[in-house]
């Protein structure tokens, strides 16, 4: 069963959320937020972006960041810049 | 923070938190392990600050105004590795002379002194190393919103304290904080709109007082002999400063601690304490190697020119 793109994308998010937090067990879903992860704070949040632009060779604008509340959200902007 | 608190302060914490849940981590850290006597002030700033008419709404949107931009250079640092301006030409444009952006400034940061445990951190080493003392004469220079000025003039028992900001609504904040009568009356004061590289200070200073304000100026080298020339020996000097710390008036980054141990120690200053504090939950270390922003505070005196 080949796997969907959107479960593609959040092994890869999830790649990128271990080494930010220096966690190699964490696992996320699409509905992680900030609410679920305690190191989770502004800081980090501007290092998870930076990550993201990093490993998907991206730029991200201030409407992207802001869809940044959640996993899910993370994923619809990357898929969407993907798809265009 | 799951429903309203009592009390003005604890009502703007509240309202900040609630607008911001990623920021508001750092504030819960913050009033969580807050001392009651710190509360307490923060209380009475907030009270203030309502006596001036400005309401909780309104600081909540300052703070929470002047977080968002220092996130925003925050992600230019992250991505580019350097602060975005890197002259006082770009600072004065982009802050100092953008009056309506300093009175969001100069409040929000206020705030931090409360809701930042680094900020909190600094007070607390200023208020408990400020020698207590007969006369003498004090000099800030950048008081911006004025709390330090206003806690050597209650507690510092100096014959005359100055301040020297190159901000005309910093000036302004200053001022009308000491005139409001809030926090008492006092008249051995002046508090002047200058740069301190070109300010005629004309008198040595028992105490001299820099908190945030090297990471401003272009030539922080040049500052610290300066204040190594205007300290009367033995005097006493209260430097706070940061690194990988972005703000839009932030143009000098010293990188690591050794290039401002160096700085200062070249300037003819010796360290008698120095006291890094990392950004919250991380170590220096992290700090240092991720380029984490953090403070540092420096306790300094000039060394002495016969020995």
């Amino acid at each position: 069963m080949t796997m969907g793109r959107r479960e593609e994308m959040l092994l890869k998010v999830q790649d990128v959320f271990r080494d930010v937090f220096d966690d190699d067990g964490l696992s996320i879903t699409e509905k992680t937020s900030a609410a679920d992860i305690p190191e989770w704070d502004s800081l980090m949040h501007i290092s998870l972006i930076v990550a993201v632009e990093k490993k998907f060779n991206v730029r991200l604008n201030a409407a992207e960041i802001a869809g940044f509340a959640n996993v899910g959200g993370m994923i619809d902007v990357l898929l969407g810049g993907q798809a265009a | 923070m799951s429903h309203p608190p009592s009390g003005n302060f604890s009502n703007l914490c509240f309202q900040i938190a609630s607008r911001d849940e990623i920021h508001s981590k750092i504030v819960a850290a913050s009033v969580n392990a807050m001392p009651a006597d710190v509360r307490a002030d923060g209380e009475a700033y907030v009270s203030f600050c309502l006596s001036r008419g400005e309401r909780i709404e309104d600081l909540a949107a300052a703070y929470l105004g002047f977080t968002n931009v220092m996130k925003e250079e925050q992600l230019f640092f992250a991505r580019f590795g350097h602060y975005r301006y890197r002259s006082l030409h770009e600072a004065e444009a982009a802050v100092y002379k953008n009056e309506r952006y300093m009175k969001m400034y100069m409040r929000g940061l206020a705030l931090t002194m409360y809701l930042w445990p680094q900020h909190q951190q600094i007070r607390a080493l200023f208020q408990a190393s400020l020698p207590r003392g007969n006369g003498g004469k004090y000099l800030e220079v950048g008081p911006g919103h004025g709390m330090f000025f206003l806690h050597a003039l209650r507690a510092g028992g100096f014959d005359r304290c100055v301040g020297v900001d190159i901000s005309e609504t910093s000036v302004a904040f200053t001022r009308n904080l000491l005139e409001s009568g809030h926090f008492g009356r006092f008249s051995n004061y002046e508090i002047v709109r200058a740069d301190f590289l070109t300010y005629d200070a004309r008198d040595k200073y028992r105490a001299i007082v820099v908190g945030e304000v090297l990471e401003h100026v272009e030539e922080p080298a040049r500052f610290l002999r300066k204040m190594a020339d205007l300290a009367q020996p033995g005097g006493f000097i209260f430097v706070s400063t940061c690194l990988n710390a972005a703000a839009l008036d932030h143009i000098y980054n010293f990188e690591t601690l050794d290039n401002l141990r160096e700085m200062i120690t070249g300037a003819g200053l010796r360290i008698v304490q120095c006291q890094p504090l990392p950004y919250t939950g991380k170590s220096l270390e992290t700090c240092l190697k991720h380029r984490f922003p953090m403070n540092v505070v420096y306790l300094l005196t000039p060394v002495d020119k016969m020995s």
